[in-house]
């Protein structure tokens, strides 16, 4: 299977981050290890030969996207969608100070 | 009396209420106490009485006026992740406990529509990320064959509710095997029609380029009548097909077995497959070859390979759209000193351990420095399988092989291993990929440590072949002979 893939603590966490997760104390350490025998597992793929073969994106295969006719429809109105806000005032979404 | 109605087919219940021997209230009524009743299994997590007697009265209503729809009065369950406007739909995780869709997904409006009665929301592994309906963060579902063991996953509640009993059929959602196993270890028919055949609107996203939807039910009449109400195009749905969709029901009966070819493909029947199941698929083979069908021994090369890409595309898919889940505008919120590190709160605290492992993969994989590596391979590697499958069915109409490696096993076996459970997916997964039908028809049983549990053939065929595998799943059922999931009382 190929030899063990490596990740770094730093790697690690820079990716939590940008993951916008985080993982502390015992969490993490099995999620090291947990992390490190998925890429260990996906490495197999290296094995095979794939050279000049095309990705495939989807499996939709279309002729064309139809189009849909150009009418006002009811749906996607801000109240109602803004029912399940978690902080919403005066049609707003109140989210933490961004800006100092 | 309630049993008796309760272990109706859909068909043979939509046939009395037609004749009026039977009251859509009185149906809802009984199966709504049946599902409070499999309270034990953890199969519905949210039971909408109001809503389906509600449905209810408006079948019985709509039988006296003449107006019933092809489903009116028929009690089904709802797979957590199709949104229904009004009704919490949580995909079995804590980052949507709070969340009230404001609309419908496509696939219940058609239900509705048809007159079916909604008589829940059920488990399922969150976000559909599982293959044995543990990593729910509302605790797991459980096999009715045995309360011990896991029903299958992702859709661990449909084909829990199913088969227990509590639903006359149930809709789910499938992207690397999750109708098709969790129906081989229940004992139902499950299908995943081809990629495009159901609209996506409404259904909470894991990997977009895989979901499809799809349905349980207690036999193949009933998988067909419940397929044919939800498949067909929608505009809200750029990748669903704008092809018309057969009368399955109609068609069902419509099959010569003489001269079909049946491929088994290789790569299906290796070591790792239990051998009681590899007895199990070739026996029900060799009944149809008793029929005049051919049996074709085939090659799938890049089969060992699938599950591999499979954990790298559908993590990458499911990075991307769990990014929408930030605490902002719907979900949960977890307030921190600002927003990235309220981001952060919601995100860790919603997300569960096998979730917050696909984002990390997802996103590691998709990483400017590994995008070629990972990403790109793992398209390749999927191009490879899709065209093995195209050239295989030059050579024979349907493929034939297990659903699934193993039986269902026991509640935590596998959780301590995520790749040990990804394995599970191995036979299901390649079609998913090259956006192949799929279904599960029970062909036998088995006993394991005192318990006698389900196994599931496999059908996959060409795109868009649904017809033809609900054909041969009933004639399967024809061939087989009856097959009763025990009805258990008390859990």
């Amino acid at each position: 299977m190929g030899e063990m893939a490596e990740i770094s603590d730093k790697e690690l966490q820079k990716l939590a981050l940008l993951s916008r997760l985080r993982f502390e104390g015992e969490a993490l350490a099995t999620f090291r290890t947990q992390f490190a025998n998925i890429l260990g597992f996906v490495d197999q793929l290296k094995q095979l030969n794939t050279d000049g073969i095309r990705p495939l994106t989807s499996t939709a295969n279309l002729p064309s996207t139809p189009e849909r006719p150009d009418v006002v429809t009811s749906a996607n109105q801000r109240e109602t969608l803004q029912r399940s806000a978690v902080k919403a005032e005066h049609g707003f979404y109140v989210v933490p100070k961004v800006v100092e | 009396m309630t049993q008796s109605l309760l272990t109706l087919s859909a068909t043979e219940t939509l046939a009395k209420l037609r004749k009026k021997e039977l009251s859509a209230t009185e149906l809802a009524r009984t199966t709504l106490a049946r599902a409070a009743a499999i309270a034990p299994l953890n199969a519905y997590l949210h039971i909408t009485e109001t809503k389906a007697l509600e449905q209810a009265a408006a079948a019985d209503a709509a039988y006296a006026a003449g107006t019933a729809g092809p489903l009116a009065g028929l009690p089904l369950g709802v797979k957590d992740l199709f949104c229904t406007a009004g009704i919490k739909t949580t995909a079995a995780s804590k980052m949507l406990e709070p969340f009230v869709p404001a609309y419908e997904s496509t696939v219940t409006a058609k239900l509705w529509a048809a007159g079916a009665v909604n008589v829940g929301k059920l488990n399922m592994d969150e976000f559909a990320m599982g293959g044995s309906g543990e990593n729910s963060a509302f605790g797991p579902a459980r096999n009715p064959w045995d309360v011990n063991r896991v029903p299958g996953g992702s859709s661990s509640g449909s084909a829990a509710a199913v088969a227990a009993y509590a639903c006359f059929g149930a809709t789910g959602s499938d992207t690397g095997g999750s109708i098709r196993q969790p129906a081989s270890f229940t004992g139902t028919v499950g299908i995943k029609p081809t990629y495009g055949r159901c609209s996506r609107f409404g259904m909470v996203a894991f990997a977009s380029s895989l979901d499809q939807a799809g349905v349980f039910a207690r036999n193949t009449a009933d998988a067909a009548l419940l397929l044919q109400t939800i498949a067909g195009h929608d505009a809200n749905d750029s990748t669903s097909a704008p092809l018309a969709v057969p009368d399955w029901v109609g068609e069902l009966k419509q099959v010569n077995l003489k001269g079909l070819k049946i491929g088994l493909p290789r790569e299906y029947f290796i070591e790792a497959l239990n051998p009681v199941i590899k007895a199990a698929i070739h026996a029900a083979a060799q009944r149809f070859e008793a029929q005049g069908a051919e049996l074709v021994e085939v090659s799938l090369p890049s089969t060992p390979y699938a599950v591999a890409a499979y954990y790298i595309v559908a993590p990458a898919e499911a990075a991307s759209n769990l990014a929408r889940y930030d605490g902002m505008r719907y979900g949960l919120r977890v307030e921190g000193s600002g927003l990235i590190e309220t981001y952060i709160n919601s995100r860790t605290a919603g997300f569960g351990d096998e979730v917050k492992r696909r984002i990390m993969v997802g996103n590691y994989a998709l990483s400017s420095g590994y995008y070629d590596a990972y990403y790109t391979k793992a398209m390749q590697v999927r191009t490879l399988i899709a065209n093995e499958f195209d050239a295989v069915f030059k050579q024979v109409d349907v493929l034939f092989c297990p659903t699934a490696p193993s039986l269902p096993f026991k509640i935590g076996a596998k959780a301590k291993d995520p790749v040990s459970l990804y394995l599970e997916d191995a036979f299901t997964i390649p079609a998913s990929m090259a956006g192949l039908p799929g279904l599960s028809v029970p062909c036998g049983t088995a006993a394991e440590d005192g318990v006698t549990l389900p196994i599931g053939l496999q059908m996959i065929g060409p795109r868009w072949s649904e017809g033809r595998l609900l054909q041969l799943a009933h004639a399967w059922e024809q061939l087989r002979g009856p097959f009763q999931i025990p009805f258990i009382q008390n859990y």
